[in-house]
């Protein structure tokens, strides 16, 4: 049940909640935390920067035979060949989300999508490079293979520049601490999907900060920030890309604070209200239909399956449009 | 060749359907919303034939180049003419029954077009070395593909005995064959060609002569993708069903097997990206280059390969 000042704002079974973000200002009662831990229902905690700040879930699950895996693969080709994966995904959908945009602008604005398909072929060509790429242990191969992510990313955000409303004043991508609007709702909404794909990671039994692309650092949730790759420009990019070109968020949802772009609370929760609505979307996935939350949830499993040697290969997630 | 056996049947009831309805296809890549993207072609102007943006024999898409940009005509191979004849032979058949014409003379037809093909070979040495083998070949795919016919009408006419002799021929022999459909609002040619349509189970079938040893890749299943978003475009309803129908040989006996397939998401995107890239190619003039290995039997080796050197 959310109140405020007395007023009951919002209140749901806990069977029926998958994740609860908290975000901005408040409190929480403990009988809230363990009744949301009882029915296994997360609790992750949102800076305005985008960071994850606390985490609170039900405990393990699983036994330790998959992340006695996850360790030892570390060692051997599956990390190379897991990081590849991750990269691939990556870098299809990066080409795809291009190839979608200059179609789009091919008759406002033939230029630009003459410029942005060009960005996609330069994409495509790297797709085909790490295609032929044989990894080894990622100690091995990670300078190749962020070769190849360093490469596609910076053209893909050349790409993007071509997108986004000039009010916006979006140069180049900047991690945490964004100086303009449009990095700081990129990270807001990364933030929203780290804490989705660290649930699906906890659930199939991983260990977040064991990554393999990502290279270990303390307090740095690797394996997490690996898998999240090939989610990001499907859910985060597309959805911030269409709110800022349908004007629901303009330059003026921002203020500079401690050196940083901060979000309005407005221009947040219309973010937020994208982003999970989408998470509760369906989308065909082969065979299957599911929803992107069940789908992030699903491959994290694959990656665990692939770790354990149930199955001999793991396919990153990509759409081709 | 267009009639399902009991196993495929039972996939199709008990799998394919059950699970395209299930999963559906994003309206989005519905054919109807050709004026949309992402189906919107990014260069409207250009042409391709639906078989160039299936097809994945070129590793790099240069045949694409070669064929729309150069102009160059593929060399014709003993391969080639008898896919053409087997295509030739079965869309004979299907539509004399489908006409109400009945059983044809497969030698006269025979003298008229198999006899044809190979005067006209620019490789007569070769090609007549040939033509018995591919005529009895033809032959049987030809009495297979009667008998089938003939079958399901006796079969209709016995299930229900008042029925017109229209009502019978429309519903035992439901094919549209070498059905003819414009592709233009997707950027595909304007006379494309689907091998078989089945109208009432909704199945587009593409007919495939396999060379020996090779095998039924995936992407064959594109050919099929595209004619239904072609149909979707012109129709504006839903085609969801593909078949890909492989005729090979086995021991020098012609086989017949069929890829049954719900045309899906991925089915559908992956037909896209091939068609944008193809356009591409041909709008921008655009050499993709020579792969390292090329397909042995190409039909531009000489053109590519003689260029090279
Ligand atoms: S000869 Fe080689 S490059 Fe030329 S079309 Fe054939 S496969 Fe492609």
């Amino acid at each position: 049940m959310v109140r405020e000042e007395g007023k009951v704002l919002y209140a749901e079974l806990p069977e029926n909640l998958r994740q609860v973000i908290i975000t901005g200002h408040g409190s929480i009662s403990t009988d809230a935390l363990v009744l949301l831990s009882t029915y296994g229902v997360d609790l992750i905690l949102i800076d305005w920067k985008g960071k994850v700040v606390s985490r609170l879930s039900a405990p393990e699950m699983r036994t330790v035979f998959t992340r006695r895996e996850q360790y030892i693969a570390y060692k051997d080709s599956r990390s190379g060949y897991l990081a590849k994966a991750f990269v691939l995904a990556k870098m299809k959908n990066q080409k795809a989300l291009l190839g979608t945009f200059a179609k789009n602008r091919k008759e406002t604005d033939s230029a630009a999508a003459e410029r942005i398909t060009h960005f996609k072929n330069v994409i495509e060509d790297l797709i085909t490079r790490l295609e032929a790429f044989e990894p080894a242990s990622i100690d091995t191969s990670r300078p190749s293979i962020l070769g190849f992510e360093g490469s596609a990313s910076s053209t893909y955000w050349d790409g993007i520049k071509e997108v986004v409303p000039e009010e916006l004043k979006f140069d180049e991508r900047s991690g945490r601490g964004a100086l303009d609007p449009f990095n700081s709702m990129l990270n807001y909404g990364y933030g929203v999907l780290e804490g989705e794909t660290w649930r699906a990671v906890h659930y199939a039994g991983l260990d977040p900060y064991g990554g393999f692309l990502h290279a270990d650092r303390p307090g740095k949730p690797s394996m997490v920030l690996d898998l999240m790759e090939e989610f990001r420009q499907q859910l985060v990019d597309r959805t911030v890309i269409s709110l800022a070109s349908k004007k629901v968020v303009t330059s003026k949802d921002f203020q500079i604070e401690e050196g940083f772009c901060r979000l309005s609370d407005e221009a947040r929760r219309a973010l937020l209200k994208e982003l999970l609505g989408k998470m509760e979307e369906y989308l065909a996935v082969g065979e299957e239909k599911m929803r992107w939350c069940d789908l992030i949830l699903s491959k994290s499993r694959d990656v665990a399956q692939y770790l354990r040697g149930e199955v001999n290969n793991y396919n990153g997630f990509y759409l081709r449009w | 060749m267009y009639f399902l056996n009991d196993i495929e049947r039972k996939t199709l009831l008990g799998r394919i359907l059950p699970s395209a309805r299930k999963v559906g296809v994003s309206e989005e890549l519905r054919g109807w919303n050709w004026s949309d993207s992402p189906l919107k072609p990014l260069y409207p102007d250009e042409r391709i034939p639906n078989f160039l943006v299936g097809s994945q024999y070129c590793p790099t898409a240069r045949d694409v180049f070669v064929s729309k940009v150069r102009g160059v005509r593929g060399e014709e191979n003993n391969h080639v003419r008898t896919g053409s004849l087997l295509h030739k032979a079965v869309q004979n058949v299907v539509l004399s029954y489908v006409d109400e014409v009945g059983e044809q003379s497969f030698e006269a037809w025979w003298e008229k077009e198999g006899s044809r093909t190979f005067r006209s070979s620019n490789n007569g040495q070769e090609a007549q070395a040939n033509q018995g083998w591919v005529k009895s070949f033809v032959e049987t795919i030809w009495s297979q593909t009667s008998s089938e016919c003939k079958g399901a009408l006796m079969a209709r006419r016995s299930s229900q005995p008042y029925a017109s002799e229209h009502d019978v021929h429309a519903s035992a022999l439901p094919f549209l064959v070498e059905h003819k459909v414009d592709g233009r609002l997707l950027g595909l040619s304007g006379l494309l060609s689907v091998d078989c349509y089945d109208y009432l189970h909704g199945i587009i079938f593409d007919l495939k002569y396999l060379r020996p040893r090779s095998t039924a890749e995936p992407w064959r299943r594109l050919y099929c993708a595209g004619y239904a978003i072609a149909l979707e475009s012109v129709y504006e309803i839903p085609m969801d069903l593909g078949c890909v129908v492989y005729i090979s040989q086995i021991n020098g006996q012609p086989t017949v097997s069929r890829d049954l397939f719900f045309i899906g998401d991925d089915l559908r995107g992956w037909w896209l990206e091939e068609r944008d890239k193809k356009l591409e190619i041909v709008a921008q003039k655009k050499d993709p280059g020579i792969p390292n290995r090329c397909y042995d039997t190409c039909l531009y080796t000489k053109y590519c390969l003689g260029e090279q050197k």
